[in-house]
């Protein structure tokens, strides 16, 4: 595949990927695998399998593993940033159109109902998050610590975070 | 505000998003609303609202934050709910 062909396709790809990575994937097979047939099934499956082990968005990840596939590093490289500028690009001119309206009183309007929006949308991704996760007791135990300590300490975040890698790998790096 | 403490909160914080950026934007929330006030709840929630709408990864919120925290810095705030009295529409002069 030549690369302006690969930056095309995923420029596509990054423009059309709306609705999360579910809809992403799905999108992904049909331009790569149907349509195109340069990656197979099992590539993306393994795709997946490595990006739990590294942080990070899981989308970029896949998209940076398949064109590695496709055309090695050079091929990662263009497919990644093809995949990310129509995200940026349309983020950023929503942005900076954002800053000239964000206080008209329609936009203050529009803004109260989009964040009821946005909250129950969090709070379902969280509740779908949390069942695998929140699945033996030592992880719920973690999962109340951290919370606690982050919402009554007001400790960062992040030394949340990463304390509790540390405490998971104490935990289940002793049992296997 | 720097660009290089921008810079190095979201290093940070992309080192330690586990579990894909659904899972990563409350770490997000804490940082640059929590412990830093770059911005307030609400400007979050648009920030979120944004990457709902637009195609690709939800962590492209990066991209509003850093677009308000550089203009924040630049200029007096004028996102937000604190912000000055509106400048739009702008208010016919008094005859």
């Amino acid at each position: 595949m030549p690369l302006s062909r690969l930056a095309v396709t995923f420029l596509r790809i990054g423009a059309l990927a709306f609705g999360g990575l579910g809809a992403t994937l799905a999108l992904i097979e049909r331009e790569l695998v149907e349509r195109q047939r340069v990656v197979d099934r099992a590539q993306i499956t393994d795709a997946l399998t490595y990006t739990k082990l590294l942080p990070g968005s899981t989308v970029v990840q896949v998209i940076a593993y398949l064109g590695w596939r496709i055309a090695g590093w050079t091929g990662s490289a263009i497919a990644t940033t093809a995949f990310l500028i129509p995200s940026a690009a349309l983020m950023l001119i929503l942005t900076a159109g954002y800053a000239h309206i964000a206080s008209a009183p329609a936009m203050v309007s529009i803004r109260r109902g989009v964040l009821a929006v946005v909250v129950a949308l969090l709070l379902l991704s969280m509740e779908r998050l949390g069942r695998p996760f929140m699945a033996s007791p030592w992880k719920v135990i973690v999962g109340v610590a951290a919370f606690l300590v982050v919402m009554a300490l007001n400790v960062s975040a992040i030394w949340a975070v990463v304390l509790a890698g540390i405490v998971g790998l104490l935990v289940e790096g002793r049992r296997t | 505000v720097t660009y290089l403490h921008l810079f190095a909160r979201f290093v940070v914080i992309s080192l330690v998003a586990f579990g894909g950026g659904q899972a990563a934007l409350p770490l997000v929330e804490r940082v640059t609303v929590q412990d830093t006030g770059w911005l307030s709840a609400s400007t979050f929630g648009t920030a979120v609202a944004f990457s709902y709408l637009t195609p690709g990864p939800v962590l492209i919120v990066a991209t509003f934050i850093g677009f308000h925290v550089a203009s924040s810095a630049l200029s007096p705030p004028h996102l937000g709910p604190s912000s000055p009295p509106p400048r739009w529409p702008v208010s016919p002069p008094n005859r």
